[in-house]
């Protein structure tokens, strides 16, 4: 970024954790996606650089023949077919473009198929989790995996250019109870049909954070925050008077709510 | 009972805190359906001599969706100890009727079939249209979504504490005063962006030239806190570490979650503001 005229700002993550602590076996959640949004908030801007690349379908095949347990293979069996591949193989090297340059290694890991799209003024990754003990225990990014972006900013018709105030990240991590290997694991089912009061009424959970850097930060800085959650009970009530009003969530995905939350879903969809 | 806190993370007071929000998102409608509906489900099981141990509901989102960076469509999971069901059934189209406006599968030990969702006019959705006009989609942030997924969990932390962007630790009575200033800074940051502004559309000569013109420190000052880094590069990459938990409990007393979730990880930013490079420009003059 040296030789160009234009303000920018880089945003790289140097470490990215997903952690599974659980006390329970079949009743817990697994790791079902995560989806990492950098956001410039600048609609004079495009993103310069940005990083991991999306993995081609290809990628999993050659991981498939390479892993030398072809036998087991679900030969193009779609986005899950690859999964018990992904478990099977060892775990070096890497599996972006962006490893062609590095590592000539021939096994590859594959813990996530990556998408990565570009919106206008910002990038979104969506990492399905696919490697079966990155699904248990959270999924753990390598250097390679970790989303970069670096923006510039354009001049506006004032030929005025600046970066942002701010860059929003948003970290969310999908969770299911269903797990990926339905095969030989019939015990899940039952689990949850006989348990009723110990097992969450959610099959889902997602988990978003959101915050924003202040472009003039200059010193290290953190982002702490627990949550608690009950999502058991015969009786859960699920009182939508405990949304919150809308201004106080800034988070995007989806999220950004009506602020009517009374939802009548009777008249919906006419 | 769905228990709810807000909590304010208390170990952060003596960090420097970046502003954020963090919540946990579940399928409240889906579930507040299934509980209105759950006599209407038992009838149509008992009429297929499937006992009420054979089965059970759950809310949830579609995974496809999520999968594939859609969104949120809310989703309702029927379980079945069965080890098959005939896709002839009549119970799945019973079924869907009751569940419909949402989405539903059925799963048994063997399968799973998705089952029919109803219009309010008794026809059958088109799959991609029922996604695309119902679903929290990410595309519009999930403006025309039939219904937002729940916020069942929420924390939010802010700089109200005082220390935002300035170094070193303040007592009580400091902090107000700091606060005061950094609003009455920030204020100054305006006026000095109008002007400009004004400065840039006036006197285009004066304005944002890239060669060291008071404007483009005018520029400096918006960017910085104030004081010019001496080496005249944007070296601060200032590391922001987060860690995020989620504890899930699954049991009344709440004396120990069942789960946690965490996220963790570190980022680092590097910003290069316009008159940074100027100010690189003036040095290259000055050296040669």
């Amino acid at each position: 970024m040296d030789n160009n005229q234009e303000p920018s700002c880089q945003v790289k993550f140097t470490k990215l954790e997903f952690g599974n602590v659980r006390s329970v076996v079949a009743g817990s959640y697994r790791q079902l996606h995560c989806r990492i949004i950098i956001d410039s908030q600048e609609q004079f801007s495009f993103v310069k650089e940005s990083k991991p690349e999306r993995t081609p379908f290809s990628d999993r095949e050659v991981l498939v023949t390479v892993s030398g347990k072809a036998t087991e293979t679900k030969a193009g069996g779609g986005a899950i077919g690859a999964t018990t591949a992904g478990f099977s193989v060892g775990a070096s090297g890497t599996y972006t473009r962006a490893a062609e340059e590095g590592t000539s290694s021939a096994i590859k890991r594959v813990i996530a198929k990556i998408n990565k799209q570009i919106q206008y003024c910002f990038v979104w990754w969506g990492f399905d989790i696919i490697d079966h003990n990155m699904q248990e225990g959270g999924a753990v990014f390598e250097e390679t995996e970790r989303p970069t972006a670096t923006f510039f900013f354009l001049p506006n018709v004032n030929k005025h250019t600046s970066v942002p105030k701010e860059i929003d990240v948003e970290i969310a991590t999908y969770w299911s109870l269903i797990p990926s290997l339905t095969a030989g694991n019939a015990g899940w089912l039952h689990n949850i049909v006989t348990n009723r009061s110990s097992v969450a009424q959610y099959l889902h959970l997602c988990q978003m954070t959101a915050f924003s850097i202040p472009t003039d930060l200059k010193q290290n800085s953190a982002h702490f925050a627990v949550l608690n959650v009950n999502t058991t009970g015969a009786g859960l009530r699920v009182n939508t008077n405990i949304l919150l009003p809308s201004e106080s969530v800034k988070i995007k995905s989806g999220v950004t709510r009506k602020t009517d939350t009374s939802f009548d879903y009777g008249n919906y969809l006419s | 009972m769905l228990t709810i806190w807000i909590s304010a993370s208390p170990i952060l007071q003596e960090v420097h805190t970046v502003e954020g929000a963090t919540c946990l998102i579940a399928a409240g409608h889906a579930l507040l359906h299934i509980e209105k509906h759950r006599t209407q489900i038992e009838t149509v099981f008992q009429r297929h001599n499937i006992k009420k141990s054979q089965y059970d509901a759950r809310a949830g989102f579609n995974e496809s969706c999520i999968r594939d960076g859609l969104g949120f469509l809310q989703q309702i999971y029927i379980f079945t100890t069965l080890s098959t069901i005939l896709a002839t059934s009549s119970l799945l189209t019973e079924l869907g009727k009751i569940l419909s406006p949402f989405s539903s599968v059925i799963f048994t030990e063997e399968s799973s079939f998705p089952l029919p969702v109803y219009k309010i006019d008794g026809t059958i959705w088109d799959w991609d249209d029922f996604v695309f006009k119902t679903a929290s989609k990410y595309i519009n942030r999930g403006s025309t979504a039939a219904m937002c997924p729940t916020i069942i969990s929420y924390s939010q932390t802010t700089n109200d504490k005082g220390d935002q962007m300035d170094s070193g630790t303040g007592d009580g009575d400091r902090e107000n005063v700091r606060k005061e200033d950094s609003k009455g800074s920030r204020n100054k940051g305006k006026e000095r962006d109008r002007d400009n502004h004004d400065n840039s559309g006036d006197t285009p000569r004066d304005g944002d030239h890239d060669s060291g013109h008071p404007g483009n420190s005018g520029d400096r000052l918006n960017e910085g806190s104030g004081d010019p880094d001496p080496e005249g590069m944007a070296t601060d990459s200032p590391n922001i570490m987060f860690h995020i938990t989620s504890k899930i409990y699954t049991n009344d007393n709440l004396s120990e979650p069942s789960q946690e979730i965490n996220t963790v990880g570190n980022l680092t930013m590097r910003v290069r503001s316009h008159a940074i490079l100027t100010q690189n420009l003036i040095k290259c003059c000055i050296d040669g």
